[in-house]
């Protein structure tokens, strides 16, 4: 018993990592936007098969589909919010909403036309995993920990060192002000879905060596992502990780009590109590 | 020496026009104090000025510059900072990131800007990483006039800097918003403490339904009896 808390606990972070990576990407969008984004599962599956793509067509190690699908899946966010959103952006959130709905279906058609329907694998060779004791580690797991731990890092010092990581803070505190300070609203929205798209991809790439990719993968944990980031309270960036770790751990952990299939309902769960006890996130902030 | 120049402004969200002709003028290092009463469209015409809010007649003048359609944001280039009345921090960044934030259009190092607002506002330099929404009503007014302060502007604009704060820190503030004056600044301010506003501002103008009934020195809008019994409470 104990062993299998300590083996879910180690899923249950790896799957925290991936989730919080897109989370904080639906928490800055929605700090700067005021929309949910329905199609960040989607953007996610599009980066994985972008690093997929990169592979198949470069030959280099497997590790290269994460910068290859962060950039492609960066360059994607811009040019989705020039042609779509930027239109629509004076509307109301919920036309915004709707949209990325229309558009998530267009990636994952995208995706399907590119790369088929059928489930792919970035590699296929067989992995030896690490024995502790009776605890088996999947080398793979300690490198997207790790690649995480990283990449929250770099958040954390762009949003916190850079002028536009600092200007990207204030839009989301106080858009008025912003505006009569003389901030370019519009360039800070394009910082947003680079940093939006970087991190959705890292996440998809990593789900995809998690398990494998499919058209699907990125629909099927967008309930997740929403749940992280709304748990860590929806537009705080922070919040978000502690949302995905929560979520993440949940998911793995109630394996031990009920059926795997309803991982989803777990998430779904949590996030319903979370809005109806504490609907401000579990992070405290100032606004 | 004429710095800004608002004439015969009429203009409104659309619904019908808040402002009904108003006018004025500011001199350089000049003080001007706008009072009146509740929805006589004082905060409207600071806005109108800013570029907030759209302008239908009439026309702004700033430096020889028609600026009627210039959006906020470019304001700031124009030399002009603008102080609104409520939510004028960044409540989740520190104080010296709200600072930072008033000069993003400007290049190079802020350091030397960041040291000349900390000479004016002292208390600031010791709370610097402190987070702006964390702090009293007073700190973070001096915040925010730090912040519009950033830019070195022309001309300073507040809406109500004195709201909610105790007697003493209202004088503090208006002693400070001389001081910045004499640093050769334009301030233009809307205020509710007609009196002490007036005794300190080199000229007012009275608002009632969206025009500038009255204008003239500080002392004579004080000395006048009709204004004083209209507006000042008797």
């Amino acid at each position: 018993m104990l062993i299998d808390v300590i083996q879910l606990t180690i899923y249950g972070i790896v799957l925290g990592s991936i989730l919080t990576l897109g989370a904080i990407g639906i928490s800055l969008i929605f700090g700067i936007l005021r929309f949910a984004h329905f199609a960040h599962g989607d953007l996610m599956a599009l980066g994985a098969y972008i690093g997929l793509g990169f592979l198949t067509v470069s030959g280099w190690p497997v590790w290269f589909a994460l910068p290859a699908g962060m950039m492609g899946a960066a360059a994607v966010a811009i040019v989705l919010d020039q042609a779509v959103y930027r239109r629509i952006r004076r509307t109301q959130p919920v036309i915004l909403l709707i949209s990325s709905f229309g558009i998530a279906l267009i990636l994952r058609s995208a995706i399907q036309i590119f790369w088929g329907p059928s489930v792919q694998n970035y590699s296929t060779g067989i992995q030896l995993p690490w024995r502790l004791g009776d605890i088996v580690i999947n080398p793979d797991h300690v490198w997207i920990v790790l690649a995480s731990v990283v990449l929250v890092i770099a958040m954390h010092l762009f949003l916190t060192r850079t002028r536009m990581g600092k200007a990207l803070r204030a839009m989301s505190d106080n858009m008025d002000l912003a505006l009569v300070s003389g901030i370019p609203a519009e360039r800070v929205i394009m910082w947003t879905w680079v940093m939006g798209g970087c991190l959705a991809a890292a996440a998809g790439v990593m789900l995809g060596m998690d398990t494998r990719l499919h058209p699907m993968m990125g629909w099927n944990v967008l309930l997740p992502l929403f749940a992280a980031a709304i748990v860590g309270g929806i537009g705080r960036p922070y919040g978000a990780i502690a949302g995905g770790m929560l979520i993440g751990l949940a998911m793995e952990l109630s394996t031990l009590v009920i059926e795997p299939s309803y991982k989803p309902a777990v998430a779904f769960a949590i996030m319903v109590l979370a809005l109806v006890i504490r609907p401000q996130g579990i992070v405290r902030g100032a606004h | 020496m004429n710095l800004l120049q608002a004439t015969d402004l009429f203009g409104g969200y659309g619904g019908g026009d808040i402002l009904q002709g108003a006018c004025l003028h500011l001199d350089k290092e000049e003080i001007v104090v706008i009072i009146g009463p509740n929805g006589a469209g004082k905060s409207s015409m600071m806005k109108a000025i800013f570029g907030l809010m759209p302008i239908r007649r009439g026309e702004v003048i700033f430096n020889d510059e028609n600026i009627n359609r210039v959006r906020p944001e470019d304001m700031v280039q124009r030399g002009i900072a603008y102080v609104p009345q409520e939510r004028n921090v960044f409540s989740t960044l520190t104080v010296q990131e709200n600072l930072e934030m008033g000069a993003y259009q400007l290049s190079g190092s802020l350091n030397e800007r960041l040291e000349r607002i900390y000479e004016i506002f002292p208390k600031l330099k010791d709370r610097r990483r402190q987070q702006a929404g964390l702090m009293s009503g007073g700190e973070r007014q001096m915040v925010a006039i730090g912040r519009a302060l950033m830019i070195d502007p022309l001309l300073l604009m507040l809406d109500e800097p004195t709201a909610g704060l105790s007697p003493l820190l209202i004088s503090e503030t208006f002693d400070r918003i001389r001081g910045i004056r004499d640093l050769g600044i334009g301030v233009l301010m809307v205020e509710q403490n007609a009196r002490q506003a007036l005794t300190m501002a080199d000229r007012g103008y009275v608002m009632t339904t969206g025009m500038t009934r009255f204008h003239d020195t500080g002392a004579k809008l004080l000395a006048n009896r009709e204004i004083a019994e209209m507006f000042l409470g008797g």
